[in-house]
């Protein structure tokens, strides 16, 4: 048996005439994890993908177990134990978590109650604790992700791969995760770990590879390498901090005593949010951080009328002081509030559309603008704009949007939004599954847009961001909002203690 | 509120104001500033109606005696008067103006002196909680309520007191009931416009009167606390303590008639649900479930039982800075405040103390 499990050698994937990886050698060792770093953009998911048999090399050539291996649909890597777990999870949503679990490998006549009981136990076994008779649709996110990891296993998964596993989960979910991660090392499953928080990476992987435009930086043991080495390699420049912190501070004193924007009061709905008050102020950017389930994404989604609050003792909400109760997202829209989604894949574009048409969809949204006129023209200078105000990468200007990386694709929903000229912008996790020099261009953007004027919400649950994002902090916890921090004074511990507590 | 009254409301008028406790936010964001004042002195009662001439001199009430500072710093007693003392005043000429629970409001010391003031409108003065003198020299007297007396201020927030008055002394000893009919005024202080700023502690808001029979202009109309002791701040602005916060809590026990009723009549006072000025918990202080303490320790954001706030706001009504001691601190109960000489002194029901805030002029400039 070689040593290595998994070797790539010359690998090349030409897309449209352009490399998405060039010349990439890699090797994945029995056991072992291995992370995958580098920008969005830089090849890590078109690398796994070729793993998985999602795609094919255009050059180079794969070998598994030291023999050459050529897949061409996901089914044959699966055959041979290689499990890839997306960052967008792609199980069915409409079925449960058991049927779930044995997609692909089902047999022609099924017991439901056989395939629960399966289930059941092997979840527990891996102390995830989802019940197996939910269907999918019914699942947050993290116990999605601990269903795919169940599936994996089911399927005798020898190499799993994961894209931005902890991306949406909780601090606590996260630490399950990685007990997981290391039972499954222990019983000899190899992993391949793309993320962008590096210093998960540095915590659980053996060794890091670290790609850029395509191209393999370096691959060292995790023991060599600290953060600062790899973000070196990976961004091809050095960086100031994750997020670096002084210069996205507001500047001005003047916005001490003012008017809010956007007042909140006793907003509640139904058991997710529960008397929740607060105030927006214009050209300051509001953080709200706390745990997943907090109320903090549903208390966005009613105030630009995604979602309405309860009609009895339901609340209010003020617009520069006049009461405003939406019943769809369009009369928010025309009042000036926009709302970046957290789930853009599902939310935030239309995916086989290019990035102009996006952006062009989201200025036609705004009064001015509304009608059935259409200039192809406008589209483009507006696009350009904002392609170049927000740099975002694209291999080819008019492909759809679902082919850019993650934080492109963020960029691009960013974009829709703000070109409405909103009053008031509620990000939900704008940097999730978004790498360290995107973080930085959409915090600088956010910034900018704070500074001139525009009151800004943003929601995450990436702490740093929200100490060096943030004018003010404020912690929900159980749908409300228990506490407000200034972000000079406050640390990341005391976050936590005021979003758990 | 009978449900099907309430429904009704909700669903014809959605937008109607609901009074709700708004946010501490802005320049009224919590901080621990008062927790980390320095203690200037300390009684066996709580001292009330910290006040100063403005020439030097500041005043305070201790029970049944006037205290003034001296040079020293200190506090030495001043005058002794033949009850318990709930406002003072000083007009900057030597003079006092003193409000004594059951008897009246009366001059002492000055060209005034022994001038007294005991009925307004056919009824006694009773209860006097705040006194302020205008421009023009009149007394303006702010009486809390007819029924409660001010160390029963509690009792009144829970039966609803509705029967505070503003009254208008003039020099000859008149005096004239500008209004009457309101939710305890607690604090009162007069501008150089001539109007006069009046808390409304139980509909927590802030009014301002002036002498021409029309009805008030309401300034603040909803504060996140009970506000109560109003004195002159900077720039026309003015100081203003808050002896305690709402809470959800309370508001719910407020609109439950029959439940207060029977607690009232049940439950001795210190173990109301009930806002408080003390801060000194006993194994029987409610916890509410947990949500107050964790790992020992009591969380700064909890819903205050009691709680420490003083606030200055500028000319138009706008907070430009606040000072806080929340539920994990101690200097609760904030019933006066005042600047003098640059300072900032209060007085703290819980501790039975005279805390400096800010002191020297650095400081208070920034105020």
């Amino acid at each position: 048996m070689s040593e290595s499990l998994v070797e790539l050698k010359g690998a090349s994937k030409i897309y449209e005439g352009n490399y998405a990886i060039r010349n990439v050698d890699f090797t994945l060792k029995h056991g072992e994890i291995h992370a995958l770093l580098g920008e969005n953009g830089a090849g890590k998911s078109t690398l796994c993908k070729i793993i998985a048999g999602v795609t094919e090399l255009s050059e180079g050539e794969l070998k598994m177990d030291g023999e050459p291996a050529h897949f061409t649909a996901p089914s044959q890597a699966l055959s041979r134990g290689v499990m890839m777990v997306y960052q967008e999870t792609s199980l069915v949503p409409g079925m449960t978590v058991a049927q779930n679990i044995v997609l692909g490998k089902e047999n022609i006549l099924n017991r439901l109650r056989g395939l629960e009981i399966m289930a059941q136990q092997l979840l527990r076994s891996m102390n995830f604790y989802v019940d197996p008779t939910k269907t999918v649709s019914q699942l947050t996110s993290a116990q999605k992700q601990m269903v795919e990891i169940a599936r994996a296993v089911h399927h005798g998964a020898r190499i799993i791969i994961f894209d931005e596993p902890t991306a949406t989960l909780t601090p606590e979910e996260k630490l399950y995760f990685f007990a997981v991660v290391d039972k499954l090392r222990k019983q000899g499953v190899s992993m391949i770990y793309i993320s962008h928080a590096l210093e998960e990476a540095l915590e659980i992987s053996d060794r890091i590879s670290i790609l850029r435009d395509g191209e393999l930086v370096k691959t060292a043991n995790t023991s060599d390498l600290d953060r600062d080495t790899i973000v070196r390699n990976m961004v091809g420049r050095d960086l100031a901090s994750p997020v670096s912190k002084s210069a996205n501070k507001h500047d001005n004193e003047t916005a001490k005593a003012r008017k809010p924007v956007l007042k909140v009061e006793n907003v509640i709905y139904g058991n997710v949010v529960k008397n929740m008050s607060f105030s927006v102020f214009p050209g300051e950017i509001t953080c709200i951080g706390g745990l997943i389930g907090s109320g903090r994404t549903e208390i966005a989604q009613v105030i630009c009328g995604e979602v309405k609050r309860n009609i009895l003792n339901g609340g209010m909400i003020y617009l520069n002081d006049k009461p405003i109760r939406y019943t769809v997202p369009a009369q928010g829209v025309r009042d000036g509030i926009a709302y970046v989604t957290e789930d853009r894949k599902l939310n935030g574009f239309f995916e086989t559309m290019d990035i102009a048409q996006n952006i062009y969809i989201g200025r036609s949204t705004t009064p001015e603008y509304r009608g059935l006129r259409y200039s192809e023209a406008v589209e483009e200078t507006v696009a350009e704009h904002w392609i170049k105000k927000l740099q975002i990468r694209a291999i080819g200007k008019k492909i759809g949007v679902k082919e850019l990386s993650g934080g492109n694709q963020q960029k691009v929903v960013i974009a829709k939004s703000m070109v409405q000229e909103p009053e008031l912008i509620i990000f939900d996790e704008p940097t999730r599954g978004v790498d360290v020099g995107a973080i930085d261009e959409i915090h600088a953007a956010i910034r900018q847009l704070a500074n001139s004027g525009v009151a800004v919400i943003v929601i995450s649950s990436y702490l740093p961001e929200l100490l060096s994002l943030g004018d003010r902090i404020l912690v929900a916890k159980q749908g409300r909002i228990i506490e407000e921090f200034s972000p000079e004074t406050v640390t990341e511990e005391a976050i936590m203690h005021a979003a758990i507590h | 509120m009978s449900q099907l009254g309430f429904i009704f409301k909700e669903m014809f008028f959605p937008n109607r104001d609901r009074h709700a406790i708004p946010p501490l936010d802005g320049a009224m964001r919590p901080n621990s500033e008062l927790d980390d004042v320095e203690t200037i002195a300390r009684f066996d009662v709580p001292p009330v109606g910290l006040t100063s001439d403005g020439v030097g001199g500041v005043y305070c009430a201790v029970g049944n005696v006037i205290m003034k500072r001296n040079d020293a710093g200190l506090f030495e007693d001043f005058e002794g008067l033949d009850g318990e003392i709930s406002a003072l005043a000083a007009d900057g000429q030597n003079g006092l103006v003193a409000g004594v629970v059951g008897k009246g409001v009366r001059y002492i010391g000055g060209s005034a002196a022994g001038t007294e003031w005991t009925h307004a409108g056919g009824k006694s003065i009773l209860h006097p909680t705040a006194i302020g003198i205008a421009p023009d020299g009149s007394i303006w007297v702010a009486e809390g309520s007819q029924q409660n007396a001010p160390k029963d201020i509690i009792r009144d927030l829970l039966e609803h007191g509705n029967s505070g008055r503003i009254i208008k002394c003039s020099a000859s000893g008149e005096t004239k009931v500008i209004t009457q009919g309101l939710a305890y005024p607690s604090g009162l202080v007069c501008q150089s416009d001539g109007s006069v700023l009046v808390t409304e502690a139980w509909k927590h808001r802030l009014l301002r009167f002036r002498d021409d029979g029309r009805a008030p202009e309401v300034v603040v109309p909803n504060f996140a606390g009970y506000p109560g002791h109003l004195s002159t701040g900077i720039d026309d602005g003015f100081l203003l303590c808050f002896f305690a916060m709402r809470t959800h809590l309370i508001e719910f026990l407020l609109e439950e008639d029959t439940y207060r009723k029977n607690m009232i009549d049940h439950v001795p006072p210190e173990y109301w649900v009930a806002p408080s000025l003390d801060c000194n918990e006993t194994l029987l202080t409610p916890l509410q479930f947990g949500r107050i303490k964790v790992h020992g320790e009591t969380k700064a954001w909890a819903p205050p039982r009691s709680y420490g706030l003083v606030a200055h706001f500028d000319s138009e009504a706008i907070a430009t800075d606040s000072y806080h001691s929340r539920t994990n601190g101690e200097t609760h109960g904030i019933t006066s405040s005042c600047f003098a000489n640059g300072e900032l002194l209060a007085t703290c029901h819980a501790q039975k103390s005279i805390v400096r805030i800010l002191s020297g002029q650095k400081e208070g400039q920034n105020v």
